[in-house]
């Protein structure tokens, strides 16, 4: 096998390890959707509001667009806008220059 | 579908729930990865599903006549065959624009200006990968490193979806026997992958996307608009979006198939903190680079025939391994150049007199860096004229309003500076994860992609790689 980074199973035979990794692996994904349910319900909305209109993503969309006016009621969007906002304010940021000319701005060559 | 979306996180939901529910028999486990690779596939263009399936069934077949078959004659027959009809698939819908636009060009220039019937050929998306991935096969059978493969197995390696569109090139030799013994999952496995497709996410979505449209998309559009600081900036800014961009993928394709239960090889490996451009070729897409190795460089004569006849192997398999992400001019020039810096690198260890010092390995390693952001340059401009003048701009120093940011200049700094990290961290990190409760990590990875997702900026850019 070429190097891989992921590391190969101690005893890839043994049934109850398997068993129990995949236990493991099923409850950090379950635990991390549901946190994203829960935390990211602006990204839901804003992926429901980009599908082809048809009966069934409109229905979707109003349900997530619900799910997301009930999830900031109670200020669960709020750590998702504050980063969002403070990021966005980083952006912004630029170097002090000595002219406001832009390169467009430039007169044409004589 | 791509990677950092939520209909992708909702097609890999779904797939992974069906793939470990139905973990026996290890066939049915199979066609459910490849017809849902299919179904990841078909979500850009159906039609070239076929051509996929077609291209499975080509090598499948090859490979099998090939081993059936002692003659040494009709063996090379039919391995010659094979290839040349991989690299059919691959020239007429990668390169027949790129011949057609040069056979004008000629005509033209030979005062014989004809109205060439023009036929507009789609690229399929990871037609370079899954090819060179059917030839490998065809080629290891052949040489006898890997008996050949079911139907199934062979089509699953050509189109599995975690490599499917921008690699790694995972090579039959190392995914066939995976496909035949079945998934294996382990906590540190599953552990890394998990970490391996956030750290994913946070470069593709974050790092690459910030800088490709904050900085490097607008500078290398009009380059003549902007003065030398900002096209220094785009230059560095490029070499770390695309390393963000498609160290991005890689990591994500590992992870992905980590999670499933399969093992893919490392891609990428720190290459900016490379001292020669040899090196970096060992760090940079590495399952690129060691195919380009294996089956061309290797077959040229590699280092057999003489100091010269090396050189020349390296500049033909570097000008080809240009070509090989796209038909134009400027990827063979940043082939040409790459190859040219590795001959002289071998030229220079030849020829370098006995008196003079071995210089110290941060020259060493900013001497390459500066030659990969160069040959960056070529790779990035729409053409190879915009590349020069790209070039001349950096003598422009006037007061024009700047496009780079601190923010651009952070990350920037930021993506190099990863660079310096100790090697194999995230390896570290997932051994010490993988102790933890699930819940704790599973909370803290919602935590995480919570966070990158309010960072990254609207919409999501295709990778860079797509397009090869």
């Amino acid at each position: 096998m070429t190097d891989s980074p992921i590391p190969a199973p101690d005893d890839p035979d043994d049934p109850i390890a398997r068993a129990r990794a995949l236990r493991w692996t099923s409850t950090v994904i379950a635990t991390a959707t549901l946190f994203l349910f829960v935390f990211n319900a602006t990204a839901l909305k804003n992926w429901a509001a980009s599908l082809t209109p048809s009966d069934l993503t409109v229905a979707a969309g109003n349900l997530a667009a619900s799910w997301q006016a009930m999830t900031a009621q109670v200020g669960l969007t709020a750590p998702r806008t504050v980063v969002h906002d403070a990021w966005a304010n980083g952006r912004a940021l630029t170097f002090p220059q000595t002219s406001g000319r832009t390169g467009a701005d430039e007169p044409p060559p004589q | 579908m791509l990677f950092p979306t939520l209909t992708f996180g909702l097609f890999f939901l779904a797939l992974f729930a069906l793939a470990w529910v139905v973990r026996t028999p290890n066939e049915w486990r199979k066609i459910i990865l490849l017809v849902a690779s299919w179904i990841f596939y078909g979500a850009w263009d159906w039609r070239f599903v076929t051509l996929l399936i077609a291209s499975g069934v080509l090598n499948w077949f090859t490979a099998r006549e090939i081993d059936r078959t002692a003659d040494p004659r009709r063996r090379r027959v039919l391995l010659t065959g094979g290839v040349v009809a991989n690299l059919t698939i691959l020239g007429v819908f990668k390169y027949y624009g790129f011949f057609f636009d040069q056979v004008s060009e000629g005509l033209r220039l030979l005062g014989w200006a004809r109205d060439l019937p023009v036929i507009q050929v789609i690229l399929p998306v990871g037609v370079s990968f899954f090819t060179f991935q059917g030839m490998s096969y065809l080629i290891d059978v052949s040489r006898g490193r890997l008996k050949p493969a079911s139907l199934l197995n062979v089509t699953l390696l050509m189109s599995f979806f975690a490599h499917l569109i921008a690699g790694p090139i995972v090579r039959g030799a190392d995914l066939i026997p995976q496909f035949e013994r079945g998934p294996q999952l382990s906590r540190e496995a599953a552990a890394l992958g998990v970490l391996m497709i956030i750290w994913g996410l946070f470069k593709k979505a974050v790092l690459a996307s910030e800088l490709a449209t904050g900085l490097v998309d607008p500078v290398f559009f009009d380059p003549s608009a902007h003065s030398a600081i900002d096209l220094i900036a785009a230059t560095y800014g490029y070499a770390v979006q695309i390393y963000a961009d498609f160290s991005a993928y890689s990591d994500m394709a590992i992870g992905l198939a980590a999670l499933l239960g399969y093992r893919f090889p490392r891609n990428f490996d720190q290459p900016y903190r490379s001292i020669s451009l040899q090196e970096f070729w060992r760090r940079w897409h590495i399952s690129l680079s060691s195919w380009l190795r294996d089956y061309l460089y290797i077959p040229l004569g590699g280092s057999r025939g003489g100091f010269w006849a090396t050189c020349r192997n390296v500049m033909i398999t570097m000008v080809l391994g240009g070509l090989w992400h796209g038909a134009a001019w400027k990827f063979a020039t940043w082939g040409a150049l790459h190859g040219t810096v590795l001959c002289i690198e071998r030229i220079w260890t030849r020829f370098k007199p006995a008196f003079l010092p071995t210089a110290p390995k941060i020259i060493g390693l900013v001497v390459t860096f500066h030659i990969v952001c160069l040959a960056w340059i070529f790779f990035r401009a729409d053409s190879f004229a915009t590349a020069i003048g790209f070039i001349r701009g950096f003598g422009r120093w006037d007061d024009s309003a700047l496009a780079f940011t601190p923010m651009t200049l952070g990350l920037i700094v930021f993506g190099l500076a990863l660079h310096a990290s100790p090697p194999r961290l995230i390896e570290g990190v997932a051994a010490r994860v993988a102790r933890l409760p699930a819940l704790a990590f599973g909370l803290s990875a919602g935590a995480l992609i919570l966070f990158i997702d309010a960072l990254r900026p609207e919409g999501v850019q295709a990778f860079i790689y797509y397009q090869f």
